[in-house]
């Protein structure tokens, strides 16, 4: 009896052992970094930027946050100022991402941890000249993620997180992930996540993407003063930074940074990008406006989704890569039945064929401005590999140099499916 | 050899399965992808059909014996002392596989959970578990098995398709991965990774026949093949294979890509407890079957020196692993390619020793 009883006391004491208070954190020791971003540092290797919540009211938080730069340090949501609204800022330079991060501690007052990190923020400067080192170190790091997004900010991502405040309510975290699944309601950015983008980037038979975050300074907002330019122009024509808006968010994701191995190599504006997504098959909605002068406003505004999952075959004829694309879309007319008559059947297909040959021509135009730069950011090498039985054939092959040899022929089916509320006006 | 006590064919059946399960879930994948490209999740096949050959030999052996376990017959097959080396090699065998089980257990979580946690105080408190459970008995260890074995494989199969969203048919190209006649040769030898389905044949006599043994051998091998091979087939189809070979833990990765919305993400926690489930269990099944061999071949009667002991050794082999090249290369390494030999190469020679002698304990009926 005394040895159960002593047996039940020592599997009761080892109760003590297993809560693991090595690694136990106590809510209030730690501070979850939202956002991390990398530069090429100045005085280091790495200019490492973070942003995180201040823990405070948004209204307290005014020059409450670390402060990189001493008077600045009270922004309270004034430019310039490394915190607001609840958040706050701080940048490093290091020589490395885990040590630049031990650095880091120094001067937030709580262990900074990553594991709630949504968003990763890479400067242009460092994608021209190369990613490869800080995706492997950011890939490795044990709290970071590969569904973390990954963003690349034209100028610099210091730059760029300063600029970015909490817009709507006061959860950054929930506005991010809200934010970036927009992608999937407009298609003028490509939703890529870390790990996404480093099996694209070390991958035989792809190139990678990535999402472009840029600062807006308004100046392509005109205003009353401005000049009205004389005929409507395609609102995914503009490249990150360049749409006419003005509001209080001067920040905003626009269009694709194109990469060769772990180099940036081209940007594609709004609506490339919708259409390299369709070529991705990851194309879900979007309003697109198509020119035609055969209607009065001169443009085909039409909500366009995907109806079926894009098709790719690849075949290797003498050694060159014939591919062979079959895009699906349906389309929704948002045009006034003023200038459309839908009841008539002849008509519509004549737009249906008109929209179609547009895409059509759009998507060509695509492929071959990036099979001029050899970048198969649309993963027809993946779909290729299918012409291999083994590896070895598959890199003897070669596909990423082979890719700007390659014969590409896109087919659009696209079907005006549905109107307006208005039938007829 | 002393009567580990009477248990059934389903709680054999997932002490089994589950012990073989268990490598899945560790480094194991990652070397298989790096052996095999895309074709590894097919190859897995190959190995448990040579496996389930190699378990019929053992079958043979025990029907010659019936009512005997697999140490018994090594002696009674080729002799006292060739036996007792037969029996000792499994015996070391099997320890090792235990110690290999627990760096890769212990490496991963290090890597995944807990950095600051030293990797003393993980393996101490790992092996307490394994020194209570062992003190408890075969019954209480196979009824732990078949209790925690629908939340094992209701976690597994939940992880599988939940991760559906990462996957990519184009992964599975080149269809036949680095060299198909490397391959079949690879798949042949990691036959082992099937091979502890040899516990079975240690501990027959508690299955009340060879027809159980048969029973819960052929059960245990289909539920691990299907497990095993579903789950590399998801780790390929998630991870293309140059990405899939550099990977830790495979299963851990994939369970942090699940993500559904603001609502259901970050749901590996919930894995890790099978994780940790599935290790003891097999950790624990393997261990024992190392100290009932030993106390066996030495007629040692009172095991608990010998577990005490036993779980010195385990603790200082564990922490003996330096790094985890050690762990992954070495160590995954050279069990699977010499794992064949103890699991079914040695069976098979005391079958052709007992039939070349003519060795045999009359027939069992439940055969």
């Amino acid at each position: 009896m005394i040895r159960h009883k002593l047996f039940i006391l020592f599997l009761a004491a080892t109760l003590f052992l297993l809560p693991g208070c090595y690694d136990a954190q106590e809510i209030d020791d730690v501070v979850h970094i939202t956002m991390l971003g990398i530069d090429k540092g100045r005085s280091n290797g790495w200019r490492l930027t973070v942003q995180f919540p201040t823990l405070k009211d948004a209204g307290q938080s005014g020059g409450g946050g670390s402060s990189g730069n001493g008077g600045d340090g009270g922004g309270g949501g004034e430019d310039g100022g490394y915190s607001a609204e609840g958040y706050s800022v701080v940048s490093v330079d290091a020589p490395s991402l885990h040590e630049g991060l031990d650095m880091l501690n120094a001067s937030i007052q709580r262990r900074a941890n990553f594991t709630q990190t949504h968003v990763i923020v890479l400067s242009e400067e460092l994608a021209s000249t190369g990613l490869a080192d800080h995706i492997s170190q950011i890939i490795n790091h044990y709290e970071i993620r590969r569904s973390a997004y990954l963003l690349l900010a034209k100028g610099s991502a210091h730059d760029f997180i300063k600029a970015n405040k909490p817009f709507i309510g006061s959860s950054l975290m929930k506005n991010y992930r809200i934010w970036i699944e927009q992608s999937r309601n407009t298609g003028y950015f490509p939703y890529v996540t870390l790990g996404a983008f480093y099996e694209d980037m070390v991958s035989p038979t792809s190139q990678a993407i990535m999402t472009i975050a840029a600062i807006n300074d308004f100046s392509a907002f005109s205003g009353d003063g401005g000049k009205k330019s004389a005929e409507n122009t395609p609102g995914g024509s503009f490249k990150a930074g360049q749409i006419p808006r003005i509001g209080d968010n001067k920040i905003e994701l626009w269009g694709t940074a194109l990469f060769s191995g772990d180099t940036m190599v081209s940007e594609l504006d709004g609506d490339e990008t919708r259409f390299l997504l369709m070529l991705r098959d990851e194309f879900t909605a979007g309003n697109l406006s198509i020119p035609a002068a055969e209607i009065s406003e001169g443009i085909i505004s039409l909500n366009v989704r995907k109806a079926r999952s894009t098709k790719v075959s690849v075949k290797i004829i003498d050694s060159v890569p014939h591919v062979r694309v079959a895009v699906s879309l349906k389309g929704s007319l948002q045009n006034a039945q003023t200038s459309v008559e839908i009841s008539d059947e002849a008509q519509v297909a004549e737009l249906e064929k008109t929209c179609r040959e547009y895409i059509k021509d759009r998507l060509g135009q695509l492929v071959e401005k990036c099979r001029k730069q050899n970048t198969d950011v649309f993963g027809f090498g993946d779909a290729a590999a299918m012409n291999f039985l083994t590896i070895r054939q598959l890199y003897d092959y070669d596909w990423n140099s082979r890719f700007k040899d390659s014969v590409v022929e896109v087919d659009v089916d696209l079907t005006i499916q549905h109107t307006g509320k208005l039938i007829k006006s | 050899m002393k009567d580990e006590g009477k248990f059934g064919v389903q709680e054999a059946t997932w002490l089994c399965a589950i012990t073989i399960i268990a490598k899945v879930l560790f480094t194991s994948p990652a070397i298989v992808t790096s052996q095999f490209g895309p074709a590894a999740w097919y190859m897995s096949l190959i190995s448990v059909i040579v496996a389930s050959v190699g378990f019929a030999f053992i079958l043979k052996l025990l029907k010659r014996f019936p009512r005997r376990g697999l140490p018994e017959i090594y002696e009674l097959s080729i002799g006292r002392i060739p036996g007792s080396v037969f029996s000792g090699i499994l015996c070391i065998f099997l320890l090792l596989i235990v110690i290999q089980n627990l760096s890769d257990f212990q490496e991963a979580l290090h890597v995944y959970t807990y950095h600051n946690t030293p990797d003393w105080y993980t393996i101490l408190i790992f092996v307490i578990c394994l020194a209570i459970l062992s003190f408890l008995g075969l019954e209480t260890i196979v009824r732990t098995a078949k209790l925690f074995s629908f939340f094992v494989i209701a976690g597994m199969l939940a992880v599988l398709l939940l991760a559906a969203e990462n996957y990519d048919i184009t992964n599975l190209f080149p269809i036949l991965g680095y060299d198909i006649k490397k391959n079949i040769m690879h798949g042949i030898i990691r036959s082992s990774a099937y091979g502890e389905v040899i516990i079975l044949a240690v501990f027959a006599r508690s299955l009340q026949g060879t027809g159980y043994v048969k029973k819960a051998g052929i059960a245990s091998l289909t539920i691990s093949g299907i497990v095993i091979t579903l789950t590399l087939l998801a780790y390929i189809l998630t991870f293309p294979f140059y990405i899939a070979e550099e990977v830790t833990s495979p299963m851990y990765e994939l369970s942090q890509l699940i993500d559904f919305g603001r609502f259901v993400q970050r749901i590996e926690s919930v894995f890790l407890l099978v994780w940790i489930l599935v290790t003891l269990i097999s950790s624990t099944a393997i261990f024992y079957t190392f100290i009932s061999i030993y106390c066996f071949i030495f007629r040692i009667d009172d095991r608990r020196p010998i577990i005490i002991a036993g779980c010195f050794i385990t603790f200082a082999g564990a922490m003996l692993q330096s790094n985890v090249s050690g762990v992954v290369i070495s160590g995954v390494k050279m069990i699977r390619s010499l794992g064949p030999i103890p699991f079914f190469i040695m069976p098979m020679i005391a079958l052709a020793v007992s039939a070349i002698r003519k060795k045999k304990e009359g027939t069992d009926d439940k055969a």
